[in-house]
């Protein structure tokens, strides 16, 4: 510690003189790095994320969670092929969710001299960014926060967390493009001046702090030795993101993986994400009387579950992901979408509301659309591998539609609403 | 302009058109339930990672390092996962979410404090005979 950093004489101590940060791996380059790492990560969650809000199609009568008029107009019609990609989308979602988390901690460990630079605001310009950066920091680790909880079934909030994820998002994102179009000059003087690659080469014996950063305030002006290279601190967040992955990963892919995923919360090869117990739903209701209901205008059909047994059966393969990530893939057997709504007279119909005989609760009810309605493998599953479906997978009959969010797969469908 | 303002006019003008959208979602998610929950949740995040997980987990590396010097990383890369994995796993580790996913699922959360442990171990044990394998070499 020959020569002691310059700082004036009103810097409060600590944290805020350039001397205390001493690490000789931060600066441009390394940021540049993780950043440029992070963007494709969170390109990814944001795209997906913003996907599946698509995907609930909020348009439709009872779908919306975030009322219409409060929303970005950013809604499309979900198609119902690929079968998979509702599982592919928030496989990803969720996944590289966690994948980003490691490289997260790392950009924040990377810049936090930042926080800490005296005189706190030297122009509009520099109050104005360190305003969206706090949004920006308080938003991710928010939004990961959130996610992360919500997919353990988790809720130390009292927020609704799809609302809040929602918004959450808008935040986010909207603070990363600004974060973007601010730092993609300094980014690119970054690789420019080092290369963007050449860095990596280093090892720990060639790791010195990055020459000259007259605009940053990164580079350590007392730098202590190197104990690890620049590159192994990205194998280490590499690592991480490994790490959590192979945690997690099995509960999307299922089959063999599904028991590697050692720390996800859903490791059984058939999950129920709601019990009939849970949702009050009894034998009795479901019993000998049990009748489904079918309206299209004033017209009502009634079917019981042999009638609807009698009808034509069709039977598909699919997978049932969850919002949350898991996903699974099974046989199922029952009738069309498109015969019921025939047998509705609703030949043409351009959506239906199907309601559970769930008493209350949220989810209890979902609207599909037409292009839903006449997919040719969405049905009303009677039957899962061969058998009658159980209580806990919505005995006696549920929806299911390919590449539809998990929930909107309405069980113990009591009535259907075509118009 | 960048005299008294301190940067360009595009700087300026992406803030203008952001901010608003930034400051139309926060106002909104703030009309929903547990207004004064969201605030906290957005403020406690910034200064839980700043001010706390991120001088904690540096204390605790400046106190490895004093300890085992030139095999750090031997101790810092196991203890790191693991740290992370207990981190982003709280929910599953602790069995926090234990009361809802019995509700919604029926089972109970079982093991995972245990499997934790064992890829921790394993992790260490790893590394342990990386740093046996590379000081023999040298």
């Amino acid at each position: 510690m020959a020569k002691l950093a310059p700082s004036s004489p009103r810097t409060p101590p600590g944290p805020f003189r350039p001397g205390f940060w001493r690490s000789p791996l931060r600066g441009p380059w390394l940021t540049s790095a993780l950043g440029s790492i992070l963007l494709v990560l969170i390109g990814i969650v944001a795209l997906t994320g913003f996907a599946s809000h698509a995907a609930y199609m909020p348009n439709l009568p009872g779908n919306a969670i975030v009322p219409a008029d409060r929303d970005l107009p950013l809604l499309f019609d979900w198609p119902t092929s690929p079968i998979w990609l509702y599982a592919f989308n928030q496989g990803l979602h969720t996944n590289v969710g966690l994948i980003a988390i490691p490289f997260l901690l790392a950009k924040l460990w990377s810049v936090i001299p930042r926080l800490f630079a005296w005189p706190p605001v030297t122009s509009p310009a520099q109050a104005i960014e360190r305003l969206s950066i706090a949004l920006l920091v308080s938003s991710a680790v928010f939004e990961l926060a959130t996610g992360v909880a919500n997919a353990q079934y988790w809720y130390p909030f009292k927020f609704n967390f799809v609302v809040a994820h929602y918004y959450g998002a808008i935040v986010f994102v909207a603070s990363l493009v600004l974060h973007v179009i601010v730092k993609t000059p300094v980014v690119l003087r970054a690789y420019r001046e080092r290369g963007v690659l050449k860095p990596l080469r280093d090892n720990l014996e060639n790791t010195r702090p990055e020459p000259g950063d007259e605009h940053g305030g990164l580079v350590a002006t007392d730098p202590a030795p190197a104990t690890m290279s620049r590159r192994g601190l990205l194998a280490f967040a590499g690592a991480g993101a490994f790490t959590l992955l192979v945690a997690n990963v099995g509960q999307s892919i299922g089959g063999p993986f599904r028991s590697l995923a050692f720390l996800a919360s859903r490791r059984e090869d058939f999950p129920v994400n709601k019990r009939a117990a849970a949702a009050g739903v009894t034998a009795d209701m479901v019993g000998p009387s049990y009748q489904l209901v079918l309206r299209n205008g004033d017209a009502v059909v009634a079917l019981s579950r042999e009638d609807l047994l009698a009808l034509p059966q069709h039977k598909a393969r699919l997978p049932i992901a969850c919002v949350e990530g898991w996903s699974t893939t099974q046989e199922w057997t029952g009738v069309r979408l498109s015969d019921l709504a025939a047998r509705a007279g609703a030949q043409n119909a351009s959506q239906v509301l199907v309601e559970s005989l769930q008493p209350k609760g949220v989810l209890r009810r979902a609207s599909l659309s037409g292009d839903q309605i006449a997919a040719g493998d969405s049905m009303l599953a009677l039957k899962v591998n061969g058998e009658d479906l159980s209580m806990d997978h919505g005995f006696p009959a549920r929806i299911i539609v390919p590449a539809l969010p998990g929930v909107h797969n309405t069980k113990w469908v009591g009535e259907m609403t075509f118009s | 302009m960048r005299a008294r303002y301190g940067a360009s006019p595009v700087h300026l003008l992406a803030h203008l058109i952001l901010l608003p959208l930034i400051a139309w979602a926060l106002l909104t998610v703030l009309d929903f339930r547990a207004a004064s929950n969201v605030v906290l949740w957005l403020v406690a995040a910034v200064i839980l990672h700043d001010l706390l997980l991120l001088p904690a987990y540096s204390a605790l590396d400046r106190l490895g390092q004093a300890t085992v010097r030139g095999a750090i990383n031997y101790v810092r890369v196991p203890l790191g996962l693991s740290l992370l994995m207990l981190l982003v796993f709280w929910g599953t580790i602790r069995g926090k979410g234990e009361g809802a996913y019995r509700n919604v699922s029926g089972l109970e959360y079982e093991g995972y404090v245990a499997r934790w442990l064992i890829v921790s171990a394993a992790l260490f044990a790893i590394s342990g005979a990386l740093y046996l394998l590379r000081r023999r070499k040298t």
